[in-house]
C-alpha cells in the first residue's frame, strides 16, 4: 500500500467536495429525473469504484499465481504468497460492499424513476445482481477451504473466472442486448448529451477518484487488521 | 445483546415515524422535495454500508487485544 496520509486526506477532501457540491450544484432540470439526477454523483461512483477496485484485486490474484519463490520470502512472518493473498481477497472484499451499495442505492434510484424497485426485464439490473453473486461465491470458496495455501491458490485462480464473468455480465450482454432503462444503454442518451459545459463531470470524476481512495484505506486498515490476525494464527 | 435490541428498536421506531405517520408506500417519500429525498437516502445507505465495515474492524480489533 501506498505510504504516507497524503492520499487519505486528499480522498476524503475529494468526497467532501462531491458531498456538498452534489448537493447544492446547479443540475439540469429535466422531467422525471429531477433532483434525484444528483444520484450520479453517489450511485454511479459505486460502480466505477467496484470495477476498479476489482481489477487491484484482479492484478494481485494473478501476482499471487506468478509468484514462484514467494514460500521462502518471509516478512512480518508471513510468506510473500500469503501477503498477496491478503491483499487480494480484501480488495475484493471492500469492493463487494461498493456493489452492494450500488445495487441498493440503485433501487432507490429506480423507485424514485422507474416506479420500481426492481426492473426485471432490465438486463443490466440482473447482470449486476448476478456479478456480485459471482464474487459472493468466491468468498464462500475461501470459507470451504481450511489450508491456508489451498485456499489462497484455489481463490486466486477463481478471481480471474469472477473478472471476467463481472464484467461480461454488467458490460458486455447490456451492450448486446441493447434493451436497458439505463442512461448511455439501449438507445437513451447518456448523461453526457445534458451536460454541455462538462458541469456534472467536474463533480462526476472527482467523486469516482474519492470514493477510490477512500476505499483503499478502508483496504489498508483491513489488510493490516488481517496480517495482525494471520500472525497470530501461526504463532 | 439485550441493549442492542433496544437500539435497534428505538432506530426503527424513530426512523419509521414519518412513514407510519403519513400511512404510505415506502416508496412514495422518495419523491418528496422534487425527489431529493432519493439522494439523501442513498446517501444514508452509503454510510450505513461504511460504519458496518467499521463495526466489524472494531470487533476484530477488539479480539486482537485480548490475545
Amino acid at each position: 500500500m501506498i505510504k504516507g496520509w497524503w492520499w487519505k486526506f486528499t480522498g476524503v477532501l475529494l468526497l467532501l467536495y462531491t458531498i456538498v457540491y452534489g448537493l447544492v450544484a446547479d443540475v439540469p432540470q429535466l422531467n422525471i429525473l429531477e433532483e434525484s439526477i444528483r444520484n450520479l454523483f453517489f450511485h454511479v461512483p459505486m460502480w466505477f469504484a467496484m470495477m476498479f477496485m476489482m481489477m487491484i484485486s484482479l492484478v494481485y490474484s494473478i501476482m499471487y499465481l506468478a509468484n514462484s519463490r514467494g514460500e521462502s520470502q518471509v516478512n512480518e512472518g508471513l510468506t510473500k504468497k500469503i501477503r498477496l493473498d491478503i491483499i487480494a481477497s480484501q480488495w475484493a472484499t471492500v469492493a463487494l460492499l461498493f456493489g452492494f451499495l450500488g445495487l441498493l442505492t440503485g433501487s432507490v434510484w429506480a423507485r424514485t424513476t422507474w416506479s420500481a424497485w426492481w426492473v426485471f426485464q432490465e438486463v443490466k439490473l440482473n447482470g449486476a445482481a448476478a456479478g456480485i453473486l459471482v464474487y459472493v461465491a468466491y468468498f464462500i470458496l475461501r470459507g470451504a477451504i481450511e489450508d491456508e495455501e489451498q485456499k489462497a491458490r484455489v481463490a486466486a485462480v477463481y478471481n480471474i473466472f469472477a473478472f471476467v464473468m463481472y464484467m461480461v455480465l454488467i458490460n458486455v450482454i447490456p451492450r448486446i442486448v441493447d434493451s436497458s432503462l439505463h442512461p448511455g444503454n439501449g438507445g437513451n442518451p447518456g448523461f453526457s448529451a445534458y451536460d454541455l459545459d462538462s458541469h456534472l463531470r467536474l463533480i462526476f470524476y472527482p467523486a469516482v477518484i474519492g470514493w477510490i481512495l477512500l476505499a483503499a484505506w478502508i483496504v489498508d486498515l483491513r489488510i493490516r487488521v488481517k496480517k495482525m490476525e494471520m500472525k497470530n494464527f501461526y504463532k | 445483546m439485550k441493549k442492542i435490541y433496544l437500539t435497534f428498536f428505538l432506530l426503527n421506531f424513530v426512523l419509521t415515524l414519518p412513514l407510519r405517520a403519513q400511512n404510505a408506500d415506502v416508496g412514495e417519500y422518495l419523491l418528496r422535495g422534487n425527489k431529493l429525498y432519493a439522494v439523501i437516502t442513498v446517501l444514508v445507505i452509503i454510510f450505513i454500508g461504511i460504519v458496518i465495515f467499521l463495526v466489524n474492524m472494531d470487533r476484530r480489533i477488539k479480539a486482537l487485544e485480548e490475545i
